[in-house]
């Protein structure tokens, strides 16, 4: 392969610390074997920092990657990585946002920006196809996402669009994330205070570059069809109708509903935070990403009196960290808050989750009322948003949630209370009621990410079959080829909701056949399913490479006690745990890694990596 | 028998719309899940079925005062 379609092989790397940037091209063989997006986002921030180093020190690298099939005319080809390395858990990052901005990211020419050391005074990155400017930001830093995405489009062109952080990312807030399009985020595991450490208030992209297509013709057409598959099924579909916030009802009903900090697994107000009620008090209609025939994002405006704000969300993960794992059942308090975090910049999982945290040590009398300066009990949905501001700005208690429940929770000798892996909060599924969810987040290259191997797809969606949730059986091998499914969706550049249905065999084992005739057709790189799925182990492997080099050694790949040793009480996984001590050792095993979870020499080879 | 029907969603349309996706009925001894989700119209193989939160074997006849939930397999979170 001498030539390159999909990818432009053209990287941009911007030294903030002199204000200069290089561009560089890619190797074509390089291009194949790490795929993309985070494939190749890895390679680079593996080859170009100590994965030990302070990942709010200039040493850290900041990377955003599209793939080659962002900006392709496959359906939901609009997706983005962040990789870097994380403030709040001191391994790995890789945070994917949809929107636009990650597909005029692409038609500046280029498949991926690097951020290298830290700017004097704030800037912004301006790209206007071949042209690149770095300008001064003192007059947006402060300022919230809507307000400098605005300001930033007004001096550039408002046909770009904006990729910046809030002000929790300037306050190196540890749940700052990274917003485009004003309400999409790069959320998880702090990628917005990296930014705001090195003093990168935003990115704003314009461009005409178009990604060249081995077999146009046929791309063109088989996206076409595809899109017109998509739409049709999506049209009467619950994700269009009620997105994600139909899931409350769905995990409460298998009682793995986050509920007051994972305490219980349903949630007695959960008919006031669920899809209907979103739809029948807030919802204006649903929106989409560039190019997505799904359209399940929610568009909504809340005119409840204390509450009033208009924008995106909340999704389901948002109405589980900033609801039920509260105890909030006040929907146009949740949305407020969801507004809040996408305003400032924040993850509102991590968010969610650590007031969650901070609500149980309160009320188990752990955190003095004094330290909070007001009762902080469940249910209290004005503290809740309260404290949502006062994490953003580092204003008081507010300044102990910014640096996350793990770290809050371990200030006051009691990290148990924090519901995280790796230091990662959970999203929306407790996993003593889906094993298989256990095993993930014990295992994923960030912590407790749903987002980098998904299994409720089968063990509570149903898709492509419903397995059973509360066995083990077969997880470890599930596990395995999900992370791998995932990163190689992460790599390509597509959405995980179009992926998980359209792209991969109907089987539960997801079989790359349509990916792999959609990135031959763009990349001409004569893929098989096998090598692609190869491709995304040796992404994966060379994370675990990442990981161990952090630090990280078997006894991370764990949950917090209450997962392993209290089991839940109400609802159809009553009496369960989750039994990781069955599952780990032959994820190893399955992974080809030694008994201490590190890759073996054999497997290094075999996947180029040695 | 009485058993609870729990419709999450757009499958809220296979009742009547004043009751929210939520009904109590009678049924005969030896019904199963599908059974009485398919005699209201849902599409069984396109959807999620569960018992007390539970997947049933297909077989499985119903038993006195269980909750039968059933939502579209056409979602994700």
């Amino acid at each position: 392969m001498n030539t390159l379609n999909g990818w432009y092989g053209r990287i941009l790397r911007v030294d903030l610390t002199n204000q200069t940037y290089t561009v560089e091209t890619v190797d074509p063989q390089f291009a194949k074997d790490y795929v993309g997006g985070r494939g190749w986002a890895i390679k680079y921030l593996m080859d170009g920092m100590d994965p030990a180093a302070d990942a709010l020190s200039p040493e850290n690298m900041l990377i955003f990657a599209t793939g080659p099939l962002t900006g392709s005319p496959a359906p939901t080809g609009n997706r983005y990585m962040v990789v870097t390395k994380s403030p709040l858990t001191g391994i790995l990052s890789n945070s994917n946002s949809g929107g636009k901005f990650p597909t005029w990211m692409k038609r500046t020419g280029f498949d991926m920006f690097i951020f290298e050391g830290k700017a004097k005074e704030p800037v912004y990155l301006w790209i206007n196809d071949g042209e690149i400017e770095i300008r001064p930001a003192d007059h947006v830093w402060g300022a919230q996402v809507p307000e400098t995405t605005d300001t930033l489009l007004a001096e550039t062109d408002k046909r770009a669009k904006v990729a910046c952080i809030g002000p929790a990312g300037e306050n190196l807030v540890k749940s700052a994330a990274i917003m485009n399009d004003k309400d999409r985020a790069a959320a998880r595991s702090g990628v917005g205070a990296v930014m705001g450490s090195k003093n990168l208030k935003a990115v704003v992209c314009q461009g005409t570059h178009e990604i060249g297509m081995a077999d146009s013709d046929e791309m063109n057409a088989v996206s076409k069809a595809m899109h017109k598959t998509v739409g049709r099924a999506s049209k009467e579909s619950v994700l269009r109708i009620y997105g994600t916030p139909y899931v409350p009802d769905v995990t409460n009903e298998m009682g793995i509903l986050p509920t007051r900090n994972f305490q219980t697994g349903q949630f007695e107000g959960v008919e006031n935070i669920n899809g209907p009620a979103l739809n029948k008090d807030f919802l204006v209609r649903p929106g989409a990403c560039y190019a997505c025939p799904i359209i399940c994002n929610r568009i909504t405006k809340v005119e409840t009196p204390g509450y009033e704000g208009e924008g995106e969300g909340p999704e389901y993960e948002s109405i589980g960290a900033l609801g039920s794992a509260c105890g909030v059942d006040n929907l146009a308090a949740i949305t407020k808050a969801n507004y809040l975090c996408n305003e400032y910049g924040m993850d509102t999982i991590t968010v969610g989750m650590t007031i969650a945290c901070a609500m149980e040590m309160y009320e188990k009398g752990i955190i003095p009322e004094s330290d909070i300066g007001k009762p902080l009990n469940f249910g209290d949905a004005d503290g809740m948003i309260e404290f949502v501001i006062k994490t953003a700005l580092r204003e008081g208690f507010g300044d102990k949630l910014a640096e996350g429940s793990y770290a809050l929770a371990e200030s006051y000798g009691h990290p148990e209370y924090s519901i995280t892996a790796k230091k990662l909060e959970f999203p929306g599924y407790d996993p003593r009621g889906a094993k298989g969810m256990g095993l993930l987040y014990a295992t994923s290259s960030i912590g407790a990410s749903h987002m980098s191997g998904d299994l409720a797809y089968a063990e509570v969606f149903g898709t492509p079959e419903k397995l059973d949730p509360l066995t083990t059986d077969n997880k470890a091998e599930l596990i395995a080829r999900y992370e791998d499914a995932f990163a190689l969706i992460d790599a390509t550049g597509l959405c995980v909701f179009l992926s998980v249905r359209y792209v991969f065999d109907d089987d539960v084992m997801l079989w790359p056949t349509r990916m792999t005739e959609l990135m031959n057709l763009t990349t001409g790189a004569e893929y098989t399913p096998a090598t692609l799925l190869e491709a995304a182990e040796r992404v994966f492997n060379l994370e675990r490479l990442f990981l161990l080099k952090a630090g990280v050694t078997k006894a991370d790949d764990t949950l917090p006690k209450r997962m392993l040793e209290e089991p839940l009480t109400v609802g159809p996984a009553a009496g369960h745990v989750v039994e990781l001590g069955k599952m780990l050792p032959r994820f190893y095993e399955v992974r080809g890694w030694d008994e201490n979870g590190v890759p073996t020499e054999e497997k290094l080879a075999a996947l180029g990596l040695s | 028998m009485k058993v609870h029907i729990k419709l999450i969603a757009t499958y809220r349309e296979y009742l009547p719309p004043d009751c929210q996706g939520k009904m109590t009925m009678d049924v005969d001894e030896g019904t199963t899940a599908v059974a009485l989700l398919t005699s209201l119209g849902i599409p069984i193989d396109e959807s999620v079925v569960l018992v007390d939160g539970r997947s049933p074997r297909r077989n499985d006849p119903l038993t006195e005062g269980v909750t039968i939930a059933s939502f579209s397999a056409i979602g994700g979170g």
